[in-house]
C-alpha cells in the first residue's frame, strides 16, 4: 500500500451544521498536496478532524493504515500562527523542545544536551538557528512560522500538515518557507491548507478543493473553471496579485473570454482602489 | 515592627503566612495572568465562602471547608466549561454568587450568635491561627512541588495546549490539575487578603513581572519577590497606622501595578 493517508466517507458536523460532507481522499507517500478553498469552507476543520481534535459524525481516517491514536508519532502539525499566543514567555529553543516530549506525563524531566542539539538542528533546517535563544515575542511573523515548522519537524513526522503557513507572512519569508517545504518534501509527505494560489503553481504536486465537499484535481493546473467553482468568482485570484500565471489555457468559448476579461478589468480596478485604501 | 515580630506569636504567624502566600501567588499568579484565568480565580475564591460558612455551621475548621468548596468549584467549572465551551463566564458567575449565597445561608442557620466573617471576606493576616498556618503550608508545598516536578509539561501545555494534545501529552489531566492548584492558591491567599480582595494580590505581582521579563521562570521568581515586598510593606503600614491589613496590602498591590505600568510605558 502506497497511501500514507486514507480518508473514507468523512462527515463532520458542528452542532447541526454540516461542516464536511462525505469526504474521500487518498494521499500517496511523497505527495505535496495543497487543499484550497474559500474561508469557512472547512479547511481548518478538515485538518482538525484528521488530527483527532474533533468528533467526526462518520467515516474513517487512517494514517499508514492505523487510526490517529496509534499513528500520533507519524504526524507533524503546523497550526495557523493566529491561533497561538505569540507573547507567551518562552524561548525559540524551548518551543522546539516541547515537541520532544513523548506521550504521557514527564515528572522530573529535564531536557538533555542531546535534546538541545537535536532541536538546534531542526532550527537550522528552517534557517533560524541563530534565533534559538530569543524569546518568541521578538520574532517576526515569518520567523515564527518557520519556528512552528521546526517544532513540527522535531516530532520526526512522516506526514506534515500545515494550516495556512503563509498567511501573515511577508513575501520574502513566504519564498523561504516554500523553499524549506520543497526541501522537506523529498523525505516527508506534505498536506497543506492554503488560499495562497501563487504558491500552488510552483511548489505543489497535487491540489484538491474543499468547500464542504472535497474535489480532487490532481496536478496543479488551475483552470478558471476550478477556481470559479471554489470561489464563485475570480476575485480572489486577482486579490493575490496573480491573475493569469496560475491559470491554464482558457478552454471556454470566445465570448466568455471577453466576458472574463471585462471582469478582470473591473476587479483590478476594485483591487487597486482597495490597495490605495490600505496604504 | 521587628520587635513585635520577635515578641508576638501572631506576628510570626503573619510573617510566615505572608511568605507562603507570596510564593504560591507568584507561581500560580503568573499562569493565571498569562492564560487569562483571572475571573475564573475570582469565581473559585467567592465560592469558597460557602465552605467557610459550612465549617462554622458544622463545627469544623472553616479553612478546611474553604478548601473543599474551592476545589469542587474549580472542578465543576472545569467540567461544565468543557461541555459548554464559550459560556464559561456565565458558569463562573453562577458559581461565584451561589457560593457566596450558600455561605450566608449556612451562617444564618447557626443557632448561636454568628461569628465575625470579616477576616474571611477581607483578610486579616494578624489573625492567622496555627491550624490555618499548617493548612497553608501543606497546600503551598503541594503547589510548589507539582509545579516544579511537572515543569516541562506545564510549559508545553500552557504554550500550546492543542499541539500538546496532538502529541499525546496528558492535557486533560494537566487542565484539571491546574484548576485544583488555582483553588488551593486561592485558599492560601484568603487569610491574607480575603475572599473579596484576593484577586488583586493574585494578579498584581504577576502582572508587574510581565513588564520585567519574558522568561517564565524568572517571571515567577520576580513575582514571588514582589509579592513578599508588597505584603511586608502592607503589614508594616497596617501595624503602625492600625489599618485593615488585607485592604492595605491590596491597595499597595494596585499602586505597585500602576507604578510598574507607568515605568513600562516610559521604556517604550
Amino acid at each position: 500500500m502506497n497511501n500514507i493517508l486514507s480518508i473514507k466517507n468523512l462527515t463532520v458536523k458542528y452542532e447541526h451544521i454540516l461542516a464536511l460532507d462525505n469526504i474521500n481522499l487518498d494521499v500517496e507517500k511523497g505527495d505535496f498536496l495543497a487543499i484550497i478553498g474559500p474561508n469557512g469552507g472547512g479547511k481548518t476543520t478538515f485538518l482538525r478532524a484528521i488530527l483527532g481534535l474533533l468528533k467526526k459524525e462518520s467515516g474513517e481516517i487512517l494514517i499508514e493504515g492505523k487510526n490517529i491514536e496509534k499513528s500520533r508519532h507519524l504526524i507533524g502539525y503546523v497550526p495557523q500562527i493566529s491561533l497561538i499566543d505569540r507573547k507567551f514567555p518562552i524561548s525559540v529553543l524551548e518551543v522546539v523542545m516541547t515537541a520532544i516530549l513523548k506521550p504521557g506525563l514527564h515528572p522530573f524531566f529535564k531536557y538533555s544536551k542531546e535534546n538541545k542539539e537535536f532541536a538546534l538542528k531542526k532550527l537550522d533546517l528552517v534557517g533560524i538557528k541563530e534565533l534559538a535563544n530569543r524569546q518568541i515575542a521578538d520574532l517576526s511573523g515569518g520567523e515564527f512560522q518557520r519556528l512552528l515548522i521546526a517544532r513540527a519537524l522535531a516530532t520526526e513526522p512522516k506526514i506534515l500538515f500545515l494550516d495556512e503557513p503563509t498567511s501573515n507572512v511577508d513575501p520574502h519569508s513566504k519564498e523561504q518557507i516554500y523553499e524549506v517545504l520543497y526541501k522537506l518534501n523529498k523525505e516527508i509527505t506534505i498536506v497543506m491548507v492554503t488560499h495562497d494560489l501563487l504558491a500552488i503553481s510552483k511548489n505543489v504536486k497535487n491540489i484538491a478543493c474543499l468547500n464542504r465537499t472535497l474535489i480532487y484535481h490532481g496536478e496543479p493546473v488551475l483552470t478558471e473553471n476550478v477556481v470559479n467553482q471554489m470561489y464563485g468568482c475570480p476575485v480572489d485570484l486577482i486579490a493575490h496579485g496573480v491573475p493569469h500565471r496560475v491559470l491554464g489555457e482558457h478552454e471556454t468559448h470566445n465570448h466568455k473570454i471577453e466576458n472574463s476579461k471585462e471582469k478582470h478589468v473591473r476587479n483590478n480596478k476594485a483591487n487597486n482602489s482597495k490597495n490605495r485604501r490600505t496604504k | 515592627m521587628l520587635d513585635a515580630i520577635l515578641d508576638y506569636q501572631f506576628m510570626q504567624n503573619a510573617i510566615i503566612a505572608m511568605i507562603l502566600a507570596s510564593i504560591v501567588c507568584g507561581i500560580i499568579g503568573v499562569i493565571i495572568v498569562e492564560k487569562k484565568m483571572v475571573m475564573l480565580s475570582g469565581g473559585i475564591a467567592h465560592t469558597s465562602y460557602g465552605g467557610v460558612g459550612l465549617g462554622y455551621l458544622m463545627g469544623f475548621e472553616p479553612i478546611i471547608g474553604a478548601i473543599i468548596f474551592s476545589v469542587l468549584s474549580a472542578l465543576g467549572i472545569g467540567v461544565v466549561n468543557k461541555r459548554a465551551g464559550k459560556d464559561s463566564d456565565i458558569i463562573i458567575a453562577m458559581f461565584w454568587s451561589i457560593g457566596m449565597a450558600l455561605g450566608i445561608i449556612f451562617i444564618g442557620l447557626m443557632p448561636s450568635y454568628p461569628p465575625d466573617m470579616n477576616s474571611y471576606l477581607f483578610g486579616n493576616i494578624l489573625s492567622v491561627t496555627k491550624v490555618d498556618l499548617i493548612a497553608m503550608a501543606v497546600m503551598s508545598v503541594i503547589i510548589v512541588a507539582v509545579t516544579i516536578i511537572l515543569y516541562n509539561d506545564w510549559k508545553a501545555f500552557l504554550f500550546d495546549p492543542e499541539f500538546s494534545r496532538i502529541r499525546g501529552l496528558r492535557t486533560n489531566f494537566l487542565e484539571f490539575l491546574l484548576l485544583i492548584l488555582i483553588a488551593l492558591t486561592v485558599v492560601v491567599l484568603i487569610r491574607v487578603a480575603g475572599i473579596i480582595l484576593v484577586i488583586a494580590l493574585l494578579t498584581a505581582p504577576a502582572a508587574i513581572a510581565k513588564f520585567c521579563s519574558n522568561n517564565l521562570k524568572s517571571r515567577m521568581i520576580i513575582s514571588i519577590i514582589l509579592g513578599m515586598l508588597i505584603c511586608y510593606v502592607g503589614l508594616w503600614i497596617s501595624y503602625n497606622f492600625n489599618l485593615a491589613s488585607g485592604a492595605t496590602i491590596v491597595i499597595l498591590s494596585g499602586i505597585a501595578y500602576l507604578i510598574g505600568y507607568i515605568i513600562s510605558l516610559k521604556k517604550k
